[in-house]
């Protein structure tokens, strides 16, 4: 006690905590730093709570003009105090409300310096009036954009983001399965899930609250003639004993997708490994409960410290023990916020007037309050203050007459909005409904529902009765009928009664009544907007930005909504709402990927050889299809070019070996998989012998090149494809989508086998004379194996199918063997390459042969724009089959006279020079639409220059003129030539 | 370690993939003591063998690996119209076995089933997306069992051991498997 007396003799002035009750516990004193001041609340406080307990009022300066601001709310619905945590769980834009205390915790307000007690930049509340909704669209023109574009950048955003990592744990995302997903654990939830879980039935209860309780935890109900609390904590513990329920505090649902996926983030997950975790729930039935939000009103200056919600009051004072004010004003709708006045009267706040618009509250609201002073058909027509409220100017709505009534606290209540987000997010309707004067769930898209307040049910017995009718049928539904609960008995309220208020008249335009306060919108901007034209309500709230802030608009939208139909004259249903959007309330980036993150962040791939490439100096890289390759094999003292040409050459002149295992491959068998073939290349595979392989080129439907390689004839309906490695999937999807949809009749069965055969490739003029002195039963010479043949054997005993094929213009032999042996075969091959000086090479050497040979590669020449002809390669579209896929597309593109891009050469001027790729033609270098870009330009080692690769408008036609490339700075000339720059006529491929 | 779950590489399988209408399959596994599953994504077992229907017209067969050569000839004898599809495999796929107290939720992290007995019961053989890869999994006695392609091996080790919180397993260089590809 001594230790509390001492922290509180150390409390400012205007301590507000009672000595008693509330949801706290004051024999943990908890010390916090807020903008630098250090602090002392209980464990239980928010930083909100602890903050109203030392008597803290202005804690934030508004988005746009710099207005003093204080709390609004308790929970995630704050529209006002955003704050910033530093240190270990530095986070930015947080709502004031939601920040739980902690020893040490160190916050700052945002969007605002040096504080908002003192801020530098309340100069913009001077220009107010020049800055309204939508004024950047008007202005920011002159000499340039681009001129203000730095200092905007600068200035935007509020909180600064995190510049380290958590320094521990992890994210976590995991998948779930229940039968009934209940979200929200207040009266309504707990009486359905308590329903659902008797049954059996597997049941998830997500609640973002640190206790379970909803609204109870703020109010003074009573149920089966007990403290509301007691009953809640009886619920709880019986689902905790049950197996069949998962239940899931501080974990908010804040998306829904398709197929009753909920996605929930747990903030405090038991692992102390984790930071967060989140669940993407898959539920057969989703039960919406998650309350409603009370929505504020609008009248000038209703965004000073000191407004508040009425409920939030409450809340303060009921759960928290704090007083956030001595002397109030209530000013409302309905007639929730009598209990209100009622509490916090009980809590030790004098209650001046309570406002009520309505001409004739009713004779039970009025009860609750005894001999308060109760002023009817008045309005608020402005709040008093500029750091703190000090009165407010009361109206009447009969005869306009005001006069002023002093206080400190002005509690607003303009009515509850049922928390209709995450139901609207399945995509099921809603409607407005009169009497609430709110939008409230209508037809459901999905297997879902509201139930509570959420569905706007508003009285606890008729909450938990509903409750338990829904979770009655939402049991029966997953196949559980549940005859074991009954309804408990709750404390007699006063129906829920409301009068529409969207905003106060307002006799003169004023710039301070706040549709959106966190985004500072006021009612004239929204009127402005229908002025200019954008009257809808997607337009309002994008022209006036109300509704995006980071609160979503939750206090205020429906009031955007209600001033629009005022000013348009047309009826609210007809108006609707905006789309709303998942996340409900923001979400750390982590918790969205989950483990996704450094190595985890996207799948690799090695082959047998990705080990000893490291090991032996490869630089290693993605190239395609999340394949790790070796780029090169750089020795000591080389540079990147002298490596490429050094491993190229070796390919030229003498013999090399590559990894090309992660080739696209696939097993097609089948009764119908020659004519097949023949429907999904462009020309003739029916004429293929057994034994041998053809080159092929296929098109997508619309007659453009989806992908190239080699097939062989195993045997009689029996193939062995390859692919380009990083279009593998590409194809895979294309030959399964034309056989399940346009030939389902025909047997063709594709296995992929990428991976079940690994291959060295040796290449180079040497390669047979070195392959002829290995130990193999493959008869080696030319006669024997010719070009595109396929043998199978063995190789240094290892069983093989070696292919002769090749993508570097040299004579060359794939020796594919089964993934086990690769390594083995890999370096028994270098072993016995010693005295050839066999030279492993990377895929950058690879790139130099196959531009040198003018051959195409996908994501270069071949980029989805362009057909065979393009590329010169009509010899390989057959004039005698009947049909294939892309036939028509390209025959119909080529009846216009349209020129197209075709693939040509490029012999820069300066032979030393080279350019990137990509690198735009553009005619005569002027600063004009290209006519073309380069695709590929490489050191040759063949021609000792720089050649390149290009695709032209009318290139076919142009060869020998002059092509210019525009880079950013200077213009280099090219002459244009053949797209090939060695051994044109195959000579040494084909030995 | 975060959760209770230990990883195994297993060995070297015999793996066949086989495609085409049931009838033709029975007739392909006529002489292979092993019977077909009647029920879509589950798996019968015999002796070592499991023989998994993964397809409206695919089935994977796994032996151990000194059944192999075996089991080609028995295939060469049996299929001789070429109206089924009966692939070696064996090398493709890399199986892990994963077991422990916490199993079902290290699984709930790499992949969307529901592992509840309901629904992932004894016999149940499935594809499944499994940390952005395609994997093959199924319940072995009291542990599950998973095949990725081979390939994709070292990043699924990583991720287990990311996801378990264990060391990275490093090679003889000390390297963990993603420090192989930059």
């Amino acid at each position: 006690m001594r230790l509390l007396k001492a922290l509180e003799d150390q409390m400012p002035d205007g301590f507000r905590r009672l000595s008693t009750g509330g949801d706290i516990d004051r024999t943990q004193p908890i010390s916090f730093e807020f903008n630098g001041v250090r602090y002392y609340g209980y464990q239980g406080d928010t930083l909100a709570s602890a903050l109203i307990a030392n008597g803290e009022k202005l804690t934030a300066r508004s988005f746009k003009y710099h207005r003093p601001r204080g709390i609004i709310g308790a929970g995630s619905e704050e529209p006002s105090s955003l704050v910033e945590l530093l240190g270990d769980a530095a986070s930015g834009n947080q709502p004031i409300t939601t920040v739980l205390l902690r020893e040490g915790l160190r916050a700052v307000s945002v969007n605002c310096w040096p504080s908002p007690k003192f801020d530098l930049l309340s100069v913009n509340q001077l220009l107010a009036k020049f800055i309204p909704a939508a004024f950047y669209y008007k202005t920011f023109k002159w000499p340039n954009w681009r001129f203000f574009e730095p200092y905007i950048r600068r200035s935007a955003g509020q909180a600064n983001a995190p510049q380290q990592a958590p320094a521990s744990g992890h994210y976590e995302l995991r998948n779930w399965h229940c039968d009934v997903l209940i979200v929200g654990s207040g009266p309504a939830g707990l009486m359905v899930a308590l329903t659902v879980a008797r049954s059996g039935a597997r049941t998830v209860l997500v609640d973002d609250g640190t206790r379970a309780g909803g609204g109870l935890l703020s109010r003074k109900d009573r149920i089966d003639n007990r403290p509301a609390h007691d009953w809640v904590a009886s619920v709880t513990d019986e689902l905790d004993s049950l197996s069949n329920v998962k239940r899931l505090q501080e974990s908010v649902a804040w998306g829904y997708r398709e197929q009753n996926l909920v996605v929930v983030t747990e903030r405090q997950p038991e692992s102390k490994h984790l930071i967060q975790r989140t669940w993407r729930i898959r539920a057969r039935r989703v039960i919406i409960a998650c309350g409603a939000i009370e929505r504020t009103l609008v009248f000038p200056n209703n965004d000073r410290p000191g407004v508040m919600l009425a409920s939030a009051v409450q809340t303060y004072v009921n759960r928290y023990a704090v007083l956030p004010g001595k002397q109030a004003v209530i000013f409302t709708n309905n007639d929730s916020a009598y209990q209100v006045a009622a509490d916090i009267m009980e809590g030790g706040i004098e209650i001046a007037s309570i406002v009520d618009s309505r001409d004739n509250p009713s004779r039970a609201v009025r009860e609750l309050v005894g001999n308060t002073h109760i002023i009817a058909n008045h309005v608020v027509a402005r709040a008093v203050g500029r750091r703190q409220v000090q009165a407010v100017i009361i109206q009447s709505r009969l005869n306009g007459t005001t006069r002023s009534v002093p206080c400190d606290l002005l509690c607003m209540s303009g009515g509850w909005n049922p928390t209709v987000h995450l139901y609207s997010q399945s995509r099921s309707t809603l409607r407005y409904n009169e009497a609430l004067t709110a939008f409230v769930p209508h037809k459901a898209v999905q297997a879902c529902c509201c139930v509570g307040a959420a569905a706007g049910t508003f009285e606890l017995q008729k909450i938990l009765a509903e409750g338990f009718e829904i979770g009655s049928r939402a049991a029966s539904d997953c196949g559980f009928p549940n005859t074991t609960t009954s309804v408990p008995s709750a404390s007699t309220e006063p129906e829920y009664a409301i009068e529409a208020l969207w905003h106060v008249d307002q006799q003169e335009s004023s710039t301070n009544s706040f549709v959106d306060i966190q985004n500072d919108v006021t009612l004239n901007d929204v009127h402005l907007a229908i002025r200019e034209g954008f009257g809808a309500v997607e337009h309002v709230k994008r022209y006036t930005t109300a509704g995006m802030g980071i609160d979503q608009g939750k206090t205020g939208n429906i009031n955007i909504v209600g001033a629009i139909a005022k000013q348009t004259n047309v009826a609210l249903p007809d108006i609707g709402t905006t789309t709303f959007r998942s996340p409900f309330v923001p979400i750390e980036f982590g918790a969205i990927s989950g483990g996704r993150e450094k190595s985890a962040l996207l799948p690799y791939r090695h082959t047998p050889i990705t080990r000893w490439n490291k090991d032996n100096g490869a630089t290693m890289y993605e190239s395609g299809a999340r394949w790790r390759r070796p780029g090169y094999f750089a020795r000591p003292g080389e540079t990147f070019q002298e490596t490429v040409n050094r491993e190229a050459l070796a390919t030229r002149e003498n013999i090399a070996v590559y990894d090309g295992s992660p080739l696209g491959k696939f097993d097609i068998c089948g009764p119908d998989a020659t004519c097949f073939l023949d429907m999904l290349y462009t020309n003739m595979f029916s004429t293929l012998k057994v034994g041998m392989g053809r080159y092929g080129v296929m098109l997508t439907e619309d007659g453009l090149i989806l992908d190239d390689g080699v097939t062989f004839k195993l045997g009689e309906n029996h193939y062995l494809m390859s692919t380009s490695t990083a279009n593998a999937e590409a194809v895979y999807r294309h030959m399964q989508h034309f056989l399940q949809v346009q030939r389902p009749e025909w047997d063709v069965w594709i296995t992929p086998i990428a991976t079940q055969w690994s291959n060295a490739t040796v290449c180079g003029p040497k390669a047979r004379e070195f392959l002829s002195q290995i130990d193999s039963d493959i008869d080696f010479t030319a006669a024997a194996f010719p070009f595109m043949a396929m043998r199978e054997g063995a190789v240094e005993g290892i069983p093989a199918r070696v292919c002769r094929v090749s993508f570097t213009g040299e004579l060359s032999f794939e020796i594919n063997v089964r993934s086990r042996h690769a390594l083995r075969l890999w370096e028994r091959l270098l072993e016995l390459g010693r005295p050839f000086e066999l030279m492993p090479i990377g895929s950058e050497a690879n790139h130099v042969l196959r531009v040198e040979k003018g051959f195409l590669s996908l994501g270069h020449e071949v980029d989805g724009t362009v057909d065979p002809h393009d590329l010169g390669m009509s010899w390989v579209m057959s004039k005698k089959k009947a049909d294939y896929i892309g036939k028509r597309s390209v025959s119909i593109r080529r009846r216009g006279d349209t020129p197209r891009r075709e693939l040509v050469g490029l012999l820069i001027d300066d032979p030393s020079r080279l350019v990137t790729e990509g690198a735009p033609l553009t005619p005569g270098g002027r600063r004009e639409a290209s006519e073309g870009f380069v695709t590929a330009c490489v050191w040759s080692v063949a021609q000792s220059r720089s050649v390149a690769l290009a695709l032209l408008t009318d290139g076919h036609n142009r060869i020998g003129q002059t092509a210019h490339i525009r880079l950013k700075n200077e213009i280099v000339t090219a002459t244009i030539s053949q797209p090939c720059f060695y051994d044109p006529d195959s000579e040494r491929m084909k030995n | 370690m975060i959760y209770d779950v230990s990883i195994e590489v297993l060995d070297l399988f015999c793996v066949f993939d086989l495609k085409g209408k049931r009838s033709h399959i029975a007739s392909v596994l006529a002489s292979i003591p092993i019977n077909l599953p009647e029920s879509s994504n589950t798996a019968t077992t015999s002796g070592d063998m499991v023989l998994c229907w993964v397809g409206p017209t695919q089935w994977i067969l796994r032996a151990s690996q000194a059944a192999e050569q075996k089991l080609m000839l028995e295939f060469q004898l049996n299929c001789s119209e070429r109206n089924t599809s009966v692939v070696d495999i064996s090398d493709m796929l890399q199986f892990f076995s994963v077991q422990g107290r916490d199993v079902d939720e290290v699984l709930a992290i790499c992949c969307p089933l529901d592992f509840h007995l309901e629904a992932f019961r004894d016999d149940t053989a499935t594809f499944t997306e499994f940390l952005g890869t395609k994997a093959l999994l199924l319940r072995v006695a009291d542990a599950y069992q998973l095949a990725v392609e081979r390939s994709y091996a070292d990043f699924i080790n990583d991720n287990l051991h990311r996801i378990l919180g264990t060391p990275l397993p490093v090679d003889h260089a000390g390297r963990a498997p993603y420090e192989l590809g930059g």
